[in-house]
């Protein structure tokens, strides 16, 4: 639960380069994009690659270990023992949350770039969050949960009161929940709306190679930590950014297989530095009345290496077709004395995606150049749809490009 | 300038279109179905037919630190506790209405032999002649001619039997305590219808020494021995001819016997022996029927005098004739007796025979109708015989003794059944304190417990005017009292002051049945059933429970299953707190308490 119920920073979503070339800005030129991506999330695949409700997490059992958990002295003792007497386990579910979550985002990032000489690029982009957030909870008592409840009541037992304190708990299970989180100072399982700008990137574009049918350039940049991480006490909160510095370098080729057609392909690597931070010490058992903890951490780098064949004909139409696949290495938390700990924070954080991406869009440069329109500007729709992937949101991406050249 | 205006408004067009609202499927709670207190009627059934009722067990207060394993053991053992629990009630319930109807017909009966044995020893008091007087005057005038009438209708098969019944009244006079402790003036007669036959039999012959009249009084044990008891064919075992006398003792034999009679064993053996007799008497009482005769004890205590007297030479003269000759002499006297004096007995529609007819009535005026009618002299009764202190004073310890042998024998007469049930009882109760000696052994062996109080009270009374008193004592300083409204249970004061510890509450929910008894602070710690040598020292346990608040919660509960029969109980827990977090707690487990099945001792 202390993790980020996404569990992916959409912080990297829009990717700056979205259709990637190996063009430069001619010098003096420079361009501004605005691009607005929106997305809306109601899944995420597993470990096997299967897509899970982005609710998952929530929907746990609730079993009697945790209903123990949540007494405290001789009262708790005294639960187990009953608990015990009876032949209940302490793994057996009195009930299960049931839970539906899903959330929008829409993302406006203005990527700067200029032309600085004839080979080299310098890029810069902001982006700009805009997220809301909603769950929804109910919980299910199980016949154990219920057998449990009329043990208590038993004649012989006589524990009427004990018996009508269980079976409001539960059947205020989610409101004991969110008492829980709200006690160990989170914010209740709701909803979540914020808008925060995400991490900046500032991009150097170098073309090494430039002939006819083949373009090659280097592209490197940081990444720096501007946007929000995930928020500790809000689970449903989207993190804008990574929260680490991030190195990246990568090459991108086009080959021209004629004047308005070409492949593209590329590879990027980002390296994630090591930093620390406040960490709540979550372990499978117990995930919200847990210590905190100063820890520290380094992300998984990340890779990416795509495809894609552009089609861009000099009557201002763009069209594009691609492939992309990116993994990110699973991250290492520092917690040597609490493993418990550390398998839950590390735990399903490799993440890997392959996605297609199309794109259609008009420019004006051509008629720009042509000095048939006055302003050179290129709109682009593009849709990126993930067709499989592993411990990562299932989410189809459309944006919409604006991009002015002056 | 127009770029930068159209690059504006796209980015604020953008911002403003925001973020719609992400659509979730609301979510539902199937929940547990709550339970219901259990009606408190059932077990505070304060009718106007029963307005106390009251309970009895057992709380413990556990030591912070106990295992949830020992406190699964703990709830199986007193499990166990209410399963036994529940058999003996189940088998109090199901026995009591029969036992205490046996237990009024045994108290009945204990009474009715009291007033016999009183009745008894009241006869043993001097009376005054006025007394004597009309006792012999009615004897004389009411039931001497009733018994002339039965004589003279004596059955043809009884006449022949008639002398021999005769010589067994001299036997059963001769035992008579009444003879031993009195001295006449004249030879006192067995039955006044047998003096002819002595007559003729040479029996007590008044021409005799011994047996001879005297007007300073004397007893006439020697008479009745030496002139009746050794001259009847039941000692000497041989039939007399009829009509005729017989001494068929050699001299030597009757030198012995004389020794032994001058040395009085008889007499005290006889004395000594009256317990017996008496004894047997009641045991023949008890059923209102004659199961054992009174003349077979004269016969059982003749032979254990000749068992015990163990003369040297007289056993081997005289024991091999009385225990082998037949008829016995109380074969004679029942045979005589129920022919004319008990045979109302044996008709239904007459009135039956009772205790006192037999000593007060007929004896009496066996004694009067004997001394007056047939022997000149009449009153033989005079203040100057009264009888001797000493043999008082032997009469009250004797009836003293016998009554504990009476009470134990009703004991034993006791039905097999009843001993059975009582047997039955008592190992339901065993079962009981096996439980809970089990449950205390386990706590005290873990060193599970703080404070273990085993004596717990609680009374429940409601008054006429709709006033619930809860009284409750958890030990001798821990005492709680408290009125109510027995329908909104708001606090009433009492009418009758009780201590009740300063500054507790009693508190009664009529709707769920809970009540609770609050301290809200420990003054005493040390009076609370500390329990040594566990965890924590005796100076620790007590500074653990010192100035701190316990509350105690009961709920009553009906067990209705079979195995509890019908068992009601409060139960609860004890929570100790301090300063509001509580640091321990407890159970608490009181059963309501039956009457149980009496002793029969």
């Amino acid at each position: 639960m202390q993790k980020s119920l996404l569990l992916l920073c959409l912080g990297c979503t829009p990717s700056l380069f979205a259709f990637e070339n190996a063009k430069v800005l001619p010098p003096g030129v420079r361009n501004l994009t605005v691009r607005n991506v929106m997305t809306s999330i109601s899944g995420k695949t597993d470990s096997a690659g299967v897509t899970q409700p982005l609710a998952q997490p929530l929907q746990k059992d609730l079993t009697f270990k945790k209903m123990v958990n949540n007494e405290k002295g001789v009262k708790k003792t005294m639960l187990q023992a009953f608990l015990l007497h009876e032949g209940f386990r302490e793994d057996e579910a009195a009930g299960t949350y049931t839970a539906d979550m899903s959330g929008n985002v829409h993302v406006i990032a203005p990527i700067f770039a200029a032309g600085i000489t004839e080979r080299w690029t310098l890029g810069m982009a902001i982006p700009f969050y805009q997220a809301k957030m909603k769950a929804s909870v109910g919980f299910r008592a199980s016949k154990r949960g219920q057998d449990f409840v009329d043990r208590l009541q038993q004649p012989q037992n006589n524990q009427t009161e004990s018996a009508l304190e269980a079976a409001d708990k539960m059947n205020d299970a989610v409101g004991q929940l969110n008492k829980k989180l709200v006690e160990n100072g989170y914010e209740r399982l709701e909803s979540w709306s914020g808008n925060d700008i995400g991490d900046l990137t500032v991009l150097s574009k170098y073309r090494l190679i430039n002939r006819e049918r083949f373009q090659l350039a280097n592209m490197s940049g940081v990444v720096a930590p501007t946007g929000s991480t995930q928020e500790q006490n809000a689970l449903l909160s989207v993190p804008t950014g990574f929260g680490v510095w991030g190195l990246f370098t990568g090459f991108s080729a086009d080959t021209y297989l004629r004047s308005d057609l070409f492949v593209n392909q590329y590879g990027k690597y980002t390296y994630e530095a090591p930093d620390s931070r406040r960490l709540r010490l979550a372990t499978e058992d117990e995930s919200i009345e847990v210590a905190t903890k100063a820890t520290s951490f380094k992300l998984g780098d990340l890779y990416e290496a795509g495809t894609s064949i552009q089609y861009e004909p000099h009557i201002g139409l763009l069209a594009g077709i691609g492939y992309v696949y990116t993994y990110k290495e699973k991250d290492q938390y520092q917690l040597p004395n609490n493993p418990a700990a550390k398998e839950k924070v590390e735990v399903d954080t490799d993440q890997q995606a392959h996605t297609m991406e199309y794109r259609l869009g008009y420019s004006t440069v051509p008629a720009f150049q042509d000095k048939t329109f006055a302003v050179p500007v290129l709109t682009t729709l593009e849709y990126k749809q993930v067709i499989a992937s592993r411990n990562a949101l299932v989410k189809n991406l459309i944006s919409v490009d604006l991009m002015l050249f002056f | 300038m127009k770029t930068r205006f159209l690059l504006m408004g796209i980015s604020v067009a953008n911002l403003h279109c925001g973020v719609p609202t992400p659509k979730v499927t609301e979510q539902e709670v199937h929940g547990i179905t709550r339970p219901t207190y259990a009606p408190s009627s059932d077990v505070f059934h304060l009718a106007s037919d029963q307005s106390e009722q009251t309970f009895e067990g057992s709380s413990m207060i556990f030591d912070p630190t106990i295992q949830a394993d020992t406190i699964a053991k703990i709830i199986e053992l007193s499990l166990q506790v209410k399963s036994a629990k529940g058999q003996h009630s189940g088998f109090l319930q199901h026995t009591q209405p029969g036992w205490k109807e046996l237990r009024e017909r045994e108290n009945q009966r204990q009474k009715d032999i009291t007033a016999i044995l009183e009745a008894e020893r009241a006869g043993l008091e001097e009376k005054s002649g006025e007394e004597q007087k009309q006792a012999i005057d009615h004897a004389f005038n009411v039931e001497a001619p009733e018994m002339r009438k039965r004589l003279s209708q004596l059955p043809l098969l009884a006449k022949p039997k008639f002398p021999l019944f005769c010589e067994a009244r001299i036997w059963m006079m001769a035992a008579s305590p009444w003879f031993l402790a009195h001295k006449f003036t004249q030879r006192p007669s067995p039955f006044i219808g047998c003096e002819a036959e002595y007559k003729k039999l040479g029996l007590l012959d008044p021409s005799v020494a011994t047996c001879a009249a005297d007007a300073a009084g004397k007893d006439y044990f020697a008479c009745f021995m030496e002139e009746g008891v050794f001259k009847t064919q039941f000692f000497l075992g041989i039939k007399r001819p009829k009509g005729k006398p017989r001494e068929n003792y050699s001299s030597e034999e009757k030198l012995k016997i004389q020794a032994l009679y001058q040395s009085g064993a008889i007499r005290s053996q006889f004395l000594t022996q009256r317990e017996d007799i008496v004894k047997g008497v009641f045991q023949a009482a008890e059923g209102g029927t004659l199961p054992v005769d009174p003349s077979m004890l004269l016969e059982n205590q003749t032979a254990q005098y000749w068992a015990d007297a163990s003369k040297p030479g007289l056993d081997t003269v005289v024991l091999p004739n009385l225990m082998h000759e037949r008829p016995f002499a109380s074969e004679l006297i029942s045979f005589h007796d129920r022919l004319f004096n008990w045979s109302l007995l044996v008709t239904p529609s007459e009135t039956p025979f009772s205790f006192v007819d037999l000593f007060s009535k007929e004896v009496e005026a066996q004694h009067a109708l004997s001394l007056r009618g047939e022997i000149p002299g009449g009153l033989i009764y005079d203040k100057t015989l009264s009888v001797p202190p000493s043999v008082k004073d032997e009469e009250g310890r004797l009836l003293s003794l016998l009554r504990g042998k009476i009470q134990r024998k009703l004991h034993d007469s006791l039905s097999q059944t009843q001993v059975d049930l009582q047997t039955k009882e008592e190992n339901f109760q065993k079962a009981v304190n096996d439980a809970n000696g089990e449950m205390v052994k386990w706590v005290i062996e873990r060193k599970a417990v703080i404070s273990m109080c085993r004596d717990i009270k609680l009374s429940l009374t409601r008054t006429s005017e709709n006033v619930m008193n809860i009284q409750a004592e958890l030990s001798p300083t821990y005492t709680f009292s408290a009125c109510m409204n027995a329908t909104t249970g708001a606090a009433v004061a009492c009418k009758t002051e009780v201590p009740t510890l300063k500054d507790s509450q009693v508190l009664w929910n009529p709707a769920t049945g809970k009540i609770s008894l609050i301290i809200p602070k420990i003054q005493d710690a040390s009076d609370l059933c500390l329990v040594p040598d566990l965890r924590l020292g005796p100076d620790e346990q007590k500074a653990f429970l010192q100035g701190k608040q316990m509350r105690v919660e009961l709920f009553p509960r009906k067990l209705a299953s079979e195995t509890y029969a019908n068992l009601e109980l409060l139960s609860g827990k004890i929570a100790v707190e301090d300063r509001g977090v509580k640091i321990t707690e407890g159970v608490i487990l009181l059963f309501q308490s039956q009457e149980k099945l009496a002793s029969v001792l």
